[in-house]
């Protein structure tokens, strides 16, 4: 058998074999049900004004005024909620919480 | 190289083992990028989460429910990379805590990793939770998103299958190329080979020159080709020899026995025809014997028997026997020796060769002349005759010992011409050698034995790789 | 001597029979092993000259075997074609006492035919031999003829020794060279000659009457000079 014939007979065969699983599996993969979905409660924009408020409240607390940072992030979070960004607005209020919670020195809230 | 067929070509093996050994390491490699990647992020995952239920469990002990609840609810608020799931249900599996909606209908067992999916702002995602049953009827869901380990996942899993392909592929090539780089290399062993066979003895195996194993096996079979030669050579050369020179006293025989069938006057006569004939015959039948001998030496079957072997005694015997033909020709007889001289091997052969030394050396030797024979060992044995006779010319030197050969001095003188090959053929077999040189005036003919001390001095006659005649 | 001759040769089956039988011998012959081996051992004989190779099944080296294992120990000479010392080792090793290649001059095989005769009698040790005026001490190695001391080298003495065993039958140089010198090879130079010829100076030339001599075309003997 000559050597150039093994190599296409070779490539013939294992070619459409890839093809055809990987095609599949990606099939595979979208078309799980909906049903079994989960939602998760905390990107909605409820959440959102509630992050708000949150941040709000520990601004109130703090003994010193809060950084710009924290100014800036909890605006443009809730600006983007407001417009439907849902999860990148949350991400933006989490961070200020965040940094708010961690530059207090401990200043937890307790209730 | 006939093609037997794809399977049983040693070639193909070789390409099937080269491939087979690719397949089998890019395969570990494969398996090693997965646990580095996909298997690293899942153990990180799992990290995560035994760390948060740790931090969690220490807040229930803490302060109770409350405490926890808390707790959750920070870590929510906090969670920056929009990844944790929280779900803290009641006895009745009603939501207390927690980010979920309600608890997952099929995560029933604590301890194990589930995988969930998740609806994220309208986009899907995976994540792995895991139960934490707590004192009290309350039950605990802490979960990470690893929807990007998913994909990873997907990703890595789609590029293996294609590289499979391009394995598939290579190792294909490269065994190919394995295999005629293999039947390339035997093609010319083969070619050679089939040449010889055919009939033209002139061809050799080229040699790489890489000193690489298929060179050595080059060598090996040219030296054997080398000798075929030499040896089919001889065959010619004897057969020649034989036709040539023995044709002279067959013919001599067979003219005196019709010479006699047409003359003959006397029964006598005729008598005395048919002895001359019978001693011509007997003269033949001795050559024969000789050549035979010869032969029967050269082809090595004799080795077996060697042993240590003294050669003082030989010596003297030699002495003894030819001292009273030398008194009668006027010639001195000397052998000079040590009391012990060992040596390795044949010792009926070695006789037989230091006899016939001595035997040529008389015939040769005019009268007042010394014919002497001495033994030294300085590692080798040497075995020395010396004559002052005509000697042979150091242009016939490389001739002398062939079989049949006189030199042009000694026409006249009886004997077959098979007395020095004889002895060639006798050193050769020892892994020894004859010298021949100049004794100024006459013949110095020295018998060279290999060292009896040697490590193993078989192994050195077996290795003997002087040209046979 | 009673002689068994076991060859499948036409040709040199009957010159040899026709020879030995011109010799004065009574010689029986057979052409194949079977019945060689059957006459060897229903029939006592002298000698048996034995081929090696033979047809019927049985061949040389097999009926010599057998024979010997039957304690038989009649005297047995080979004649073979094949020449290897070897194969000589492995006839005497086989039981017998002498081994002749083809082709042989008769006188040759006469020789040590008779000769065999000799070795056949079971004579017991000997201390002296004597033939005519010429005795040869073996123990004191002292060789005395009409009385009269004679001084030999000791190879000469083993010379004469084995002509006086032999005596009255032909001894030829190729046995002298290996019954005195221990050669099995022929030089190319009659050195044996050499060697008779000054056993005689010695022995006979002093003396009235020769006791040592050459027979033709065959080698020498040593007997009484007749009368």
């Amino acid at each position: 058998m000559s050597p150039v014939r093994v190599i296409l007979i070779v490539c013939l065969a294992l070619a459409p074999c890839v093809w055809f699983v990987t095609a599949g599996r990606q099939v595979a993969a979208q078309q799980t049900g909906d049903n079994d979905t989960m939602q998760v409660t905390s990107d909605t924009p409820e959440y959102c004004q509630y992050l708000h408020t949150r941040v709000d409240s520990q601004v109130h607390l703090a003994s010193t005024p809060p950084p710009r940072e924290v100014t800036d992030l909890s605006a443009e979070g809730e600006r983007m909620c407001e417009h439907g960004q849902t999860r990148g607005g949350i991400m933006r209020l989490r961070r200020a919480l965040w940094l708010l919670m961690h530059e207090d020195g401990g200043a937890t809230l307790e209730r | 190289m006939t093609d037997r067929g794809l399977f049983r070509s040693a070639g193909f093996r070789f390409g099937a083992i080269y491939a087979l050994l690719l397949g089998l390491s890019a395969t570990a490699l494969a398996l090693f990028l997965w646990w580095a990647t996909a298997g690293l992020l899942d153990r990180q995952t799992e990290e995560a989460i035994n760390a948060d239920a740790q931090g969690l469990s220490e807040r229930w002990a803490e302060g109770g429910l409350p405490a926890l609840i808390v707790t959750i609810e920070d870590r929510l608020a906090q969670n920056v990379d929009d990844d944790a799931i929280y779900f803290l249900a009641d006895r009745a599996m009603h939501r207390v805590a927690g980010n979920l909606e309600r608890w997952p209908p099929n995560v029933n067992t604590a301890g194990g990793l589930y995988e969930l999916q998740v609806m994220r702002a309208g986009i899907k995602s995976l994540a792995n939770v895991q139960r934490f049953d707590l004192p009290g009827g309350f039950h605990l869901l802490i979960g990470r998103d690893v929807q990007v380990r998913a994909q990873l996942r997907g990703l890595l899993t789609d590029a293996l299958l294609w590289a499979i392909l391009v394995v598939g592929l290579m190792a294909t090539i490269g065994a190919l190329v394995v295999r005629n780089l293999f039947r390339r290399t035997l093609a010319n062993i083969s070619a050679t080979t089939s040449a010889i066979a055919s009939g033209d003895l002139a061809k050799r195996v080229r040699l790489t020159g890489r000193g690489d194993e298929f060179d050595q096996v080059a060598e090996v079979i040219n030296d054997m080709l080398e000798r075929i030669t030499r040896l089919m050579d001889g065959v010619r050369q004897v057969s020649n020899a034989i036709a040539h020179d023995l044709r002279t006293p067959i013919t001599r025989a067979r003219t005196r026995l019709e010479d006699a069938a047409i003359h003959a006057q006397t029964p006598d006569d005729l008598r005395a025809a048919i002895e001359r004939a019978t001693v011509d015959l007997d003269g033949i039948v001795g050559v024969f014997q000789a050549l035979l001998r010869i032969s029967e030496i050269e082809a090595g079957t004799r080795r077996s028997a060697f042993a240590r072997v003294d050669i003082a005694p030989m010596l003297i015997e030699i002495e003894e026997l030819y001292g009273l033909l030398a008194e009668e020709q006027g010639i001195s007889l000397a052998v000079v020796a040590a009391p012990e001289v060992p040596a390795y091997g044949d010792k009926a052969l070695i006789h037989q060769a230091i006899a016939n030394l001595v035997d040529n050396a008389v015939k040769f030797s005019p009268p007042g002349g010394t014919v002497r024979v001495t033994a030294s060992t300085r590692g080798k044995v040497d075995i020395t005759v010396t004559d002052e006779g005509p000697g042979i010319p150091a242009s016939e030197r490389a001739r002398a010992t062939e079989r049949f050969y006189r030199g042009e001095s000694a026409r006249s003188t009886p004997g077959s011409g098979l007395g020095l090959s004889l002895v060639a053929a006798v050193a050769n077999l020892h892994g020894g050698e004859l010298r021949l040189e100049d004794n100024n005036p006459g013949l110095r003919a020295i018998l060279v034995l290999p060292n009896p001390e040697d490590p193993d001095p078989r192994a050195a006659a077996l290795q003997a790789k002087h040209d046979f005649i | 001597m009673r002689i068994l001759v076991v060859e499948d040769d036409k040709d040199v089956a009957g010159f040899v029979v026709r020879g030995l039988r011109e010799a004065g011998h009574v010689v029986e012959h057979a052409d194949n092993g079977r019945d060689g081996l059957f006459m060897a051992a229903s029939e006592a004989f002298d000698a048996v000259i034995l081929d090696r190779m033979l047809p019927g099944g049985i061949d040389g080296l097999k009926i010599l075997e057998t024979l010997r294992a039957q304690k038989n120990a009649v005297p047995v000479l080979i004649l073979s074609a094949m020449a290897e010392v070897d194969d000589r080792v492995k006839g005497l090793k086989a039981g017998s006492d002498d081994y002749l290649t083809k082709p042989f001059a008769f006188a040759e095989l006469l020789a040590r035919v008779e000769a065999l005769n000799r070795r056949g009698k079971g004579e017991g040790p000997v201390t002296k031999l004597v033939v005519e005026d010429l005795e040869l001490d073996l123990l004191s190695r002292q060789v005395k003829r009409g009385g009269q001391k004679i001084d030999l080298q000791p190879r000469e003495f083993r010379l004469l020794e084995y002509l006086m065993r032999h005596a009255g039958q032909v001894v030829t140089r190729t046995m002298l060279l290996e019954g005195v010198w221990d050669y099995h090879f022929d030089p190319q130079t009659n050195v044996i000659d050499v060697h008779v010829s000054r056993l005689r100076q010695k022995v006979d030339k002093p003396f009235p009457t020769g006791l040592i001599h050459t027979v033709r075309n065959a080698g020498y003997m040593l007997r009484a000079e007749q009368p």
